[in-house]
């Protein structure tokens, strides 16, 4: 099975709830984008990433992005959501700075989480990780990446790691949203190969 | 009738020293006549302490403040702020301005964006910051070649445009630029000066609502203020927590100085000197000056 990556422009997502897609702000605003967005992940089919584009977007700031991604990757840290993974694309400088610094502030104001973090592609095509991440996640989602795709098996063998702390990596990056994750069945039994969403 | 004649308002002191005459007529009625003859020019402060006082004056009395006295080049200044068009509630012009004095309207003609009525309701002011911020990229893409400092000035003039939601009232906000073309150093020559003013409830009364034992934490209102600008303030998710401090770091990042003054305590932050005042004339709501600086060329 292929992965497919599916373009969802902003616009797509404020024109039904009744706003323009320049300027991404406010709390209120971003409830109501945020509680669309998830209703279309949730719809979205298995092995499919959404590219938000942000292309259209003057500015997101910081009030929007911590009430559309920093509650989604907060959730997502806590493992209470589970929605097709995403990546932003096309954000500019500015609204990227803001979405940091949105991300970041979360687990100062939530003490208990670890990982909030989601996904940007930058102008050279790279993926990198946005926000507050444990150093294992940024490591194990390098050689996903570079990989393609890969077992707890393979993970175990290249990161000279059990096979219960790789099983664990991977599906920490699956439950952040930052894998794909595939259930294969042979002879053995039932096994995930877990895929890179780039 | 009441009359005050403030000193030059382009000068904090007067402004302030405005706000001390106003609370001694707190008990005064009909029209408050303020004759602004000593005023050569004014600031966004300035600006905003007319609003301030003229607002505060018709909330007391249900009367308006009656301005005299102009000096042509404040006047022609206060008109295309579109001050007393957007205040005209409460802000009267004793004279007309001459047709020939108005100063023109086109984007590329003068640095300024019109005093704008920023809605506390957190519906309305979700559909007024966008419009607000869509009124300011026009001009200050006029102004500016550097998208990464209008980034920043919308960035700014949106999270304490949004900020008026905690206050529960109306603010008003300005954008001016300033040059100096005397500038020893050419990259910090021109100034943005951002303003918000509202009559709220406070930066004390707003914390307080959510987390009632900072009480017993603080003694000063400017301690309630520096509280205010820290990253995750409350704990609680759906506490902003987050506007304040993004401030912050922005006007760091310009080299610029904020200012935030509720009540009778103000806080001043410029090159990561703090300097607290609790000694002021106590004025409602809340009160945000940012200054960021950038090159000549812009």
């Amino acid at each position: 099975m292929t992965i497919q990556q599916h373009e969802l422009p902003i616009a797509q997502i404020t024109q039904t709830i009744g706003m323009e897609d320049d300027f991404l702000v406010s709390r209120l605003t971003g409830k109501n984008f945020a509680a669309k967005l998830q209703e279309i992940l949730q719809n979205f089919p298995e092995e499919v990433v959404a590219l938000l584009d942000f292309s259209a977007v003057d500015l997101m700031d910081g009030s929007f992005a911590d009430e559309v991604f920093g509650t989604i990757a907060a959730a997502r840290g806590r493992r209470q959501l589970f929605i097709a993974p995403f990546i932003l694309v096309s954000l500019n400088a500015m609204s990227l700075d803001n979405l940091e610094q949105a991300l970041l502030s979360r687990p100062v104001r939530e003490e208990s989480l670890r990982n909030c973090v989601v996904p940007v592609k930058s102008e050279d095509g790279e993926i990198s990780l946005v926000g507050k991440f444990e150093e294992h996640v940024q490591q194990t989602f390098t050689l996903l990446n570079s990989s393609g795709e890969l077992t707890t098996r393979e993970v175990a063998k290249e990161l000279d790691l059990g096979t219960a702390a790789a099983s664990t990596r991977l599906k920490a990056l699956y439950d952040l949203g930052l894998a794909l994750r595939l259930e294969v069945r042979d002879d053995q039994g039932k096994s995930f190969v877990y895929r890179s969403i780039s | 009738m009441s009359q005050l004649q403030p000193r030059d308002l382009q000068f904090i002191d007067a402004v302030e020293g405005l706000y001390v005459s106003l609370l001694g007529l707190r008990d005064s009625s009909g029209i408050l006549q303020l004759d602004l003859k000593n005023t050569t020019f004014v600031k966004p402060r300035g600006i905003l302490g007319l609003v301030t006082v003229a607002r505060l004056w018709k909330d007391w009395t249900g009367h308006p403040v009656v301005v005299s006295n102009i000096q042509h080049r404040v006047h022609a200044y206060l008109e295309r702020m579109d001050l007393f068009t957007e205040c005209s509630e409460f802000l009267i012009a004793a004279n007309q301005l001459d047709e020939t004095d108005r100063l023109d309207r086109s984007s590329n003609s003068y640095k300024l964006l019109e005093i704008l009525p920023i809605p506390s309701d957190e519906a309305a002011n979700a559909r007024s910051v966008p419009d607000a911020l869509r009124r300011a990229k026009h001009i200050l893409g006029t102004w500016l070649d550097d998208d990464d400092l209008i980034g920043s000035v919308l960035t700014l003039l949106s999270e304490i445009g949004q900020n008026v939601i905690h206050s529960e009232d109306q603010g008003f906000a300005i954008i001016q630029r300033y040059k100096k073309p005397y500038s020893l150093d050419i990259e910090l020559a021109s100034e943005i000066r951002i303003g918000i003013a509202d009559l709220g409830i406070g930066i004390e009364e707003s914390l307080c609502r959510r987390t009632p034992s900072l009480t017993d934490r603080f003694n000063e209102g400017s301690d309630f203020i520096l509280h205010a600008l820290e990253q995750g303030t409350s704990g609680h998710l759906s506490v902003r927590g987050l506007g304040l401090y993004r401030v912050r770091s922005l006007v760091k990042r310009w080299q610029g100085s904020l200012t935030i003054r509720s009540f009778s305590s103000s806080i001043h932050i410029e090159n990561d000197r703090i300097e607290v005042d609790d000694t002021l004339p106590q004025i409602p709501g809340v009160q945000v000056f940012i200054t960021v600086r950038g090159s000549t060329d812009f």
